[in-house]
């Protein structure tokens, strides 16, 4: 079982890392216990929030890079860096592939309960704010679909839209189960979805010139689906996120993983349990089936203390036990307030050089181990609406840093 | 009001929604007083939710106190008579570990005769087989017919069982002022959901507010000596055990865990306060907690705490108390007239499991002074519309598989459904989602709310067209995550950053010092 680089966590920060090592050259093997966050997030691709009312929202997004503390991963990894990996992400055959929308700043996307989310990259017909200005909408939900919530939508962009209709469907199956999976599926099976459009086209009202869908439209022919939906009705057709897991994270995770596997290994229900440490190297690891594996080079992804790879222990100490790595840790415990606590927890973290390599808490550094995405201290992914740029900006640096490293 | 059609029957005010306060204003319309019960926020969101909802068989005061341990059982024997849909008889066991006091269980043996609760000792490995997060080094076990308790189930029965036999039940309304003329109290005046005033008119006045009748009685310049005592519970996911297990030694802090519903209750611990609304737990008291917890479940750190909570008790400090004994158990009906007033009581101390038995003798006391010789019936006619099974959360899991009704559930950890939702809303004054919350328990699983807060919101933004709900989100979440974040070690600690991750990341809500909730504030 040997490749290159082991990857621990198969998180969109895994994933790009062992794309991008590819691309440079290095085969890699990634371990995953299956449990991953990202089909939490609504499936756009947020690289930074800022002030919305410092007058700015017009500046490229990555001027803002110098808002933030030095010791954040953005600043570690450095603004050139940064920009440079999302680009490189946007600029690859997989993003074409999904048809990301970006631009240089941030576009307003409706969250699943019809709020406002700066995004940087946007999903395959995400609706966003600018456009529904002064149109006349109508949103579909399918019959006892409970996790798709028009009324909330309806709510909140009630005032920036001339109209607003909520129009209850019935589902291309009506056999299927209506949770967003088997709705997607079920869109995938139409032989003739035209004639699905058609039908459902005599309930929308005339006037209408935006359709607002949940984001189940498809795993694989969403393309398909929804160019077909905007010449049967004759209207803008958009896609609105559902509640978790969400199908437009799921499609971009079936395109990763499908690059991926081109040239490299997944394996699944596996975690580390221990490392083999000589002379500021990592030799190898071993994992909950008792495999020892070997690499050049260790990449640990594993989600932070969101998804384990970091542990809070009960009286309060924050512990990444596999390399003994030191901790930046904000003492959550003694937080009097929730956000207090919450953000804590977040940015408790691996303390990491530039190059992402962990300082343990002997003080030696590793030189083959690079840390990633959350598990990385000094960061907030929910309060800077961060988590997908931090998480392909880490990946991608820490595979061009073993390259380098590699090479010498 | 009816007033003036019975003009000789008096109008008698409760003050205070909890579990003490509806069982006096059941009792006296069931004497056929003109009733009308006042509470400053929702029926049982004090101290009656806030404890580790045992309905006490009387064998953990068997040794303290015994007469108040008597009391005990007579009073779980009527509750579970009374108001079964409320109840959960489980049976309760008491365990004695190496390093407990070794005379300890033959004077409980001994005391649980002399007040009656049935007690029988069983063999370790019987219990062992069945309990099996006990610590396999306990010496001897007994079991007792401890029960739990729901007790917004039952608060809400009990104001049900009031309104249907013509009392006034007032939720959301703060008591500003009393006003005396003579020595008699004639008006109370009251200000509805934060905005209007109303002044009510009666006859007397029973005080039944818990930790807050110090508050109370100071509107009627009295003074009373309370010991408040802040108690902490800790929530764990699962039920750990299946019987509510005590040690078998002197009660304190620290010693019981009781099932309920779907998760398991670990408490308590006990400090001093001087004010009836704290309810802010420091990081240390869950240390003690977890401690005491592992003495008698070793593997208990290793589950989930979900949540902890903090309930003050209102004990009296009646007039020849020995500073160095606990204080005792039982309750006190305070008349105040030796001060001058004649139709003010106070009804403080005692237990949830024997508040039919407080109400009875306050209200007894109430007609000894205003001469009216009406007798109790409490005791025997059975609180209206309480179903006669008694809960287990087995039962609406088993409802909905059997219906097919998946798609209609909105609350998987507690098994609500969008039907429970509508059929609240159309029959009860529901203000906000912590009303919706207390009624059917929706958010009080393992996710706590994370899942189900915004499927709800849908379901009211359907029905209600005012409620903001982007605040009614937001305040369910913090205060749900209010109680979660002291548990916020182990896989809570995951859980947290994951409705984190769900609300502030892909919700777009933010949580900031404006908007989260206050501790100390009372929901």
């Amino acid at each position: 079982m040997n490749s290159d680089v082991l990857i621990v966590g198969a998180e969109l920060d895994a994933f790009i890392a062992s794309i991008r090592l590819q691309e440079l050259g290095y085969t890699s093997r990634i371990l995953t216990n299956g449990k991953g966050s990202y089909l939490y997030s609504s499936g756009n691709i947020k690289v930074l929030d800022f002030k919305e009312n410092n007058n700015s929202d017009k500046k490229p997004l990555f001027l803002f890079l110098e808002d933030l503390p030095k010791e954040h991963p953005y600043n570690l990894i450095g603004k050139e860096n940064v920009t440079q990996s999302i680009d490189w992400f946007f600029n690859h055959e997989i993003s074409n592939k999904l048809r990301y929308e970006h631009s240089e700043t941030n576009l307003f996307t409706i969250s699943p309960i019809g709020l406002k989310i700066p995004s940087y990259g946007l999903y395959f017909n995400q609706i966003n704010f600018e456009n529904i200005y002064n149109k006349d909408v109508t949103i579909i939900k399918f019959q006892n679909q409970k996790d798709f919530h028009p009324e909330l939508i309806a709510r909140s962009i009630k005032q920036y839209v001339n109209t607003i209709e909520i129009l209850n469907i019935v589902q291309p199956d009506i056999n299927q189960h209506p949770d967003s999976s088997s709705l997607a599926l079920s869109f995938d099976n139409l032989s003739h979805p035209e004639n699905y459009f058609f039908n459902i086209n005599k309930n929308i009202n005339k006037k209408t010139s935006v359709v607002i869908f949940p984001a189940v439209l498809g795993l694989n022919k969403y393309v398909e689906l929804v160019e077909c939906a905007e010449k049967t009705l004759s209207k803008k057709c958009f896609e609105a996120p559902t509640l978790p897991p969400s199908i437009p994270c799921i499609r971009l995770n079936k395109e990763l993983e499908r690059e991926v596997l081109k040239k490299n290994y997944i394996h699944r229900e596996s975690h580390i349990l221990k490392a083999k440490i000589e002379n500021n190297k990592c030799l190898s690891v071993v994992d909950n089936f008792e495999r020892t594996i070997k690499a050049r080079a260790f990449i640990i992804a594993n989600g932070g203390i969101l998804m384990g790879g970091i542990k809070v222990k009960s009286n309060g100490e924050i512990k990444e036990e596999i390399f003994d790595s030191k901790i930046q840790n904000n003492n959550h415990i003694n937080c009097e307030k929730s956000y207090e606590t919450l953000n804590a927890l977040q940015t408790s973290g691996v303390l990491t050089d530039n190059k992402l390599k962990p300082i343990s808490n002997s003080n030696t550094k590793l030189e083959n181990v690079f840390f990633t995405g959350r598990n990385l201290s000094n960061w907030n992914p929910s309060l800077e609406l961060s988590g997908e740029g931090v998480s392909i900006a880490s990946g991608w640096h820490s595979a061009n840093n073993i390259s380098s490293y590699l090479h010498n | 009001m009816t007033k003036a059609l019975i003009k000789d029957t008096p109008r008698i005010i409760v003050i205070g929604g909890g579990v003490s306060g509806c069982g006096v204003a059941r009792d006296l319309v069931l004497r056929g007083y003109q009733t009308t019960l006042i509470e400053f926020g929702d029926l049982g969101s004090g101290t009656s939710s806030r404890f580790h909802g045992m309905l006490q068989s009387g064998a953990r005061y068997a040794v303290s106190d015994t007469s108040y341990a008597a009391e005990c059982f007579r009073e779980r024997e009527t509750i579970a008579k009374i108001v079964p849909e409320a109840v959960e008889l489980i049976g309760g066991l008491f365990v004695s570990l190496p390093n407990d006091p070794e005379d300890y269980p033959e004077k409980f043996i001994e005391c649980c005769e002399i007040a009656k609760i049935p007690c029988r000792e069983i063999k370790i490995n019987e219990v062992l087989n069945k309990e099996k997060e006990l610590n396999n080094n306990i010496l001897r076990v007994f079991q007792v017919p401890d029960a739990i308790v729901h007790s917004w189930k039952l608060v809400n029965l009990l104001a049900k069982d009031i309104k249907a036999s013509g009392g006034e039940v007032l939720t959301n309304h703060q008591v500003v002022s009393i006003k005396q003329h003579n020595n008699l109290v004639k008006s109370v005046e009251v200000i509805e959901n934060n905005s209007v005033k109303k002044i009510l008119e009666c006859d007397g006045i029973i005080n039944a507010s818990g930790p807050w009748s110090g508050k109370i009685a100071r509107l009627v310049d009295q003074e009373l000596e309370l010991q408040l005592t802040k108690g902490t519970v800790m929530v764990f996911s699962h039920r750990l055990v299946s019987h509510a297990i005590n040690r078998c030694r002197i009660p304190s802090s620290n010693d019981i865990m009781c099932p309920s519903g779907t998760v398991s209750l670990w408490g308590t611990t006990s400090e001093i306060v001087n004010d009836p609304n704290t309810t802010r737990i420091r990081p240390e008291e869950i240390q003690e907690l977890l401690m005491g917890a592992e003495e008698l479940f070793p593997n208990v750190k290793n589950y989930r705490s979900f949540r902890a909570w903090a309930g003050v008790r209102p004990l009296v400090k009646t007039k020849n108390f020995d500073k160095n004994m606990p204080l005792p158990r039982s309750h006190s009906v305070i008349d105040h007239q030796e001060n001058g007033l004649r139709n003010f009581l106070t009804i403080c101390g005692g237990s949830l499991t024997t508040h039919r038995s407080m109400a009875e003798d306050v209200v007894n006391k109430l007609g000894d002074k205003l001469g009216i010789n009406a007798s109790c019936s409490t005791d025997t006619t059975p609180v209206l519309n309480s179903k006669n099974l008694n809960w287990m959360p087995s039962f609406y899991f088993q409802k909905i598989e059997k219906e097919k009704d998946y798609y209609n559930l909105v609350c998987e950890c507690e098994a609500i459904t969008k039907t429970d939702i509508e059929e609240l809303m159309k029959n009860e004054n529901i203000s906000n989602f912590h009303d919706i919350r207390r009624r059917i328990r929706i958010g009080f699983g393992p996710c706590q709310g994370t899942f189900c807060n915004s499927r709800l919101a849908e379901i009211v933004a359907s029905q209600n067209k005012d409620i903001d709900i982007r605040k009614s989100i937001l305040n369910f979440w913090s205060e749900r995550l209010k109680g979660s974040i002291r548990t916020s070690y182990g896989d809570q600690a995951k859980q947290i950053l994951l409705s984190d991750y769900i609300y502030q990341e892909n919700f777009g809500l933010r949580l900031n010092e404006e908007n989260s909730e206050k501790d100390d504030i009372r929901i």
